[in-house]
């Protein structure tokens, strides 16, 4: 069975997630943002799952999805170049994914490597979307609260991490909704981008290098100022977000002495 | 069996014991040996005679491409040079740092080698892995480190794997021995690694020391095709101090009771590229927006530096920027728990040093 023509459409790679305090399995949070972007833009949006069958891609259906393509998948396969083949049967403008995935080794490399595949580039982190007529422009997070518009012209895979918000599941839908078997061809031999690991242990926490700073302490090395006036006040204010660099290199030149 | 004789002894046995003491004496030891870890200033301290360590120029290189956002190497960079210092010195080699062009201090920050490179603004990574590549021909580094951050240093290692078709470590959270310990499964896992050619290191993952002076020697890099940047067209917006999600923020001014005039406070933090943050009393007033809110119940921050006006720190309020690196508190109460808190307190007026921190900065209201 192929999937039905659609004149325009954006694709959404699904992962299955696995809910980090109960160990059940899940809508993977980081896709479910990003099913929330793809629909944003009011394009029919497909998902594509390489993997089994289950329940949780039903739960997916239920956040909007026109369409959910799986491709059998053997779970020690490598899932990139059966996309990738996926895609190029099937062009599209825009596609979607979560940064990394939430179960196994959530390196975050499978965008990358499928849109190497595809000779697409890799947007990551975007957090808006706007599909205008004279094309498509994403807003990307940077960090320290920075903002990156970028115009899109070619196809791009666009992933997404924590700063959007996930859609909900519309239950009656999810549970009348069926996925499409999908085909894939895979065509050249891809390497293999993520060594597999020698032993695997139950993850031990590291000690933070800023421990809690508990509630009345005191600061160890602190500043105390009292009785001085507020332009001495607002000197030493500046001299401290100097030393911490936290000021423009043209405010460091009229820093008062 | 003798008795005890001294009537004192005797009496202090009888005494209760002083339960609230005790506990504050355990809790004050505990503290000072928590806080005893917090961070060293940015700036390397430098001893007046250094011994420089120098290496030959055929020994095995790892290659650093710090993100150096701003020209500046931040902990995170500085981390991933001590995961390559860690890899190098166990094979005996150098460190080569990719910097960019102007920077200074690297010969205090584990650098063997460093290569200028100029970037233009507002770049992508793309321009980055190009030159990354030349560098990879150049020199045959064994192992190139990133630090693991999605729009910088994670994004260019996952792309020049997959362009190079080289193995890749990602979100390498320790290097045990000669192995890599990888964060997997959502962080219930440790993947031990052997090394692998590309690797992306989260923060913490090694120290630095920065008493070590190290040649730092500039290497010559012959750029033979210009840097080219995003294939698309794009503009960066800094960030807007009202909008800005809190928990992203590097940089954080906020106030509180002690606050009057919001309209200056507001120009003070965009002035100085920061978001705004508030008390819970303030957002329930209606003079911010919840977002707003800093505390249990509002935002958990972790910025670089906090910078409080009127804030007298409430408990909730306290928890919620436990995170944070460095705090600057302005409080007229000496007795403030966030005076306390501060590495930087000063008791003044709120308000008055606002407005001298905006006549000295310049900043049109």
């Amino acid at each position: 069975m192929s999937m039905r023509i659609r004149p325009q459409h954006v694709v959404v790679l699904l992962s299955c997630g696995r809910n980090p305090f109960s160990g059940r399995p899940r809508c993977a949070l980081r896709d479910a943002k990003a099913i929330h972007l793809a629909r944003s833009t009011g394009l029919a949006v497909v998902g594509l799952h390489a993997g089994s069958e289950s329940a949780v891609l039903q739960d997916y259906m239920g956040m909007g999805l026109d369409e959910l393509v799986v491709l059998p998948m053997e779970p020690s396969q490598d899932p990139a170049p059966l996309l990738a083949g996926w895609l190029t049967l099937n062009p599209c403008s825009l596609i979607f994914s979560g940064a990394k995935a939430e179960t196994g080794d959530g390196s975050g490399i499978v965008p990358y490597h499928v849109a190497h595949l595809l000779g697409a580039e890799v947007v990551p982190s975007i957090v808006e979307i706007h599909q205008k007529t004279s094309g498509t422009s994403v807003l990307q997070a940077l960090p320290g609260g920075r903002r990156r518009i970028i115009s899109i012209e070619a196809c791009v895979v666009a992933t997404v991490d924590s700063a959007t918000q996930a859609v909900q599941i519309a239950r009656a839908v999810a549970k009348r909704s069926e996925t499409t078997p999908g085909v894939a061809v895979v065509s050249a031999q891809a390497p293999t981008l993520v060594p597999t690991p020698l032993t695997i242990t139950t993850a031990k926490r590291m000690p933070k290098r800023i421990g809690p700073v508990s509630l009345g302490a005191k600061a160890p090395g602190q500043k105390l100022i009292q009785n001085c006036s507020a332009q001495q006040a607002a000197k030493e204010i500046l001299q401290f977000l100097a030393t911490e660099r936290l000021l423009d290199s043209s405010d460091l030149a009229n820093l008062p002495d | 069996m003798q008795l005890p004789t001294d009537a004192s002894l005797v009496a202090s046995r009888m005494l209760r014991r002083d339960v609230r003491r005790e506990r504050d004496l355990r809790r004050h030891a505990r503290e000072s040996g928590v806080i005893a870890d917090r961070p060293a200033p940015l700036l390397p301290l430098k001893p007046d005679v250094a011994e420089v360590i120098t290496v030959d120029d055929d020994v095995s290189w790892c290659l650093v491409v710090p993100d150096a956002l701003g020209g500046l190497p931040n902990d995170h960079d500085l981390d991933a040079i001590a995961a390559a210092r860690v890899i190098a010195d166990r094979i005996n080699g150098g460190v080569i740092v990719c910097a960019p062009a102007g920077s200074t201090g690297w010969e205090w920050r584990g650098a063997d080698r460093v290569v200028f490179h100029e970037e233009p603004e507002d770049s992508d990574t793309r321009c980055r892995i190009d030159l990354i590549e030349q560098l990879i021909e150049q020199f045959h580094p064994m192992h190139v480190f990133f630090p693991d951050t999605s729009t910088g240093g994670g994004h260019t290692a996952r792309r020049l794997s997959a362009r190079l078709g080289l193995q890749i470590a990602t979100s390498v959270k320790r290097i045990d021995g000669s192995l890599l310990v990888r964060a997997a499964d959502n962080d219930r896992q440790d993947h031990s690694l052997a090394l692998t050619p590309i690797i992306a290191v989260l923060a913490e993952v090694a120290e630095l020391d920065q008493r070590i002076c190290r040649a730092a020697k500039p290497l010559p890099y012959l750029a033979d095709k210009p840097a080219a940047g995003l294939p698309f067209q794009s503009t960066t917006l800094p960030p807007d101090s009202l909008t800005a999600p809190l928990a992203e923020m590097d940089f954080i001014v906020s106030g509180g009771a002690g606050v009057v005039d919001w309209e200056a406070l507001k120009a003070l933090a965009s002035r100085l590229g920061a978001g705004l943050g508030a008390t819970r009393a303030v957002c329930d007033s209606g003079t911010l927006a919840r977002d707003r809110q800093i505390g249990v119940s509002g935002t958990l921050v972790r910025p670089r530096c906090y910078l409080s006006f009127g804030i007298s720190g409430a408990s909730q309020h306290l928890q919620g920027i436990v995170g944070c690196q460095r705090v600057v508190a302005v409080n007229i109460d000496l007795y403030a728990d966030m005076v306390k808190r501060a590495d930087l307190a000063i008791v003044a007026d709120a308000q008055s040093v606002i407005d001298e921190l905006l006549s000295l900065l310049g900043a049109k209201k």
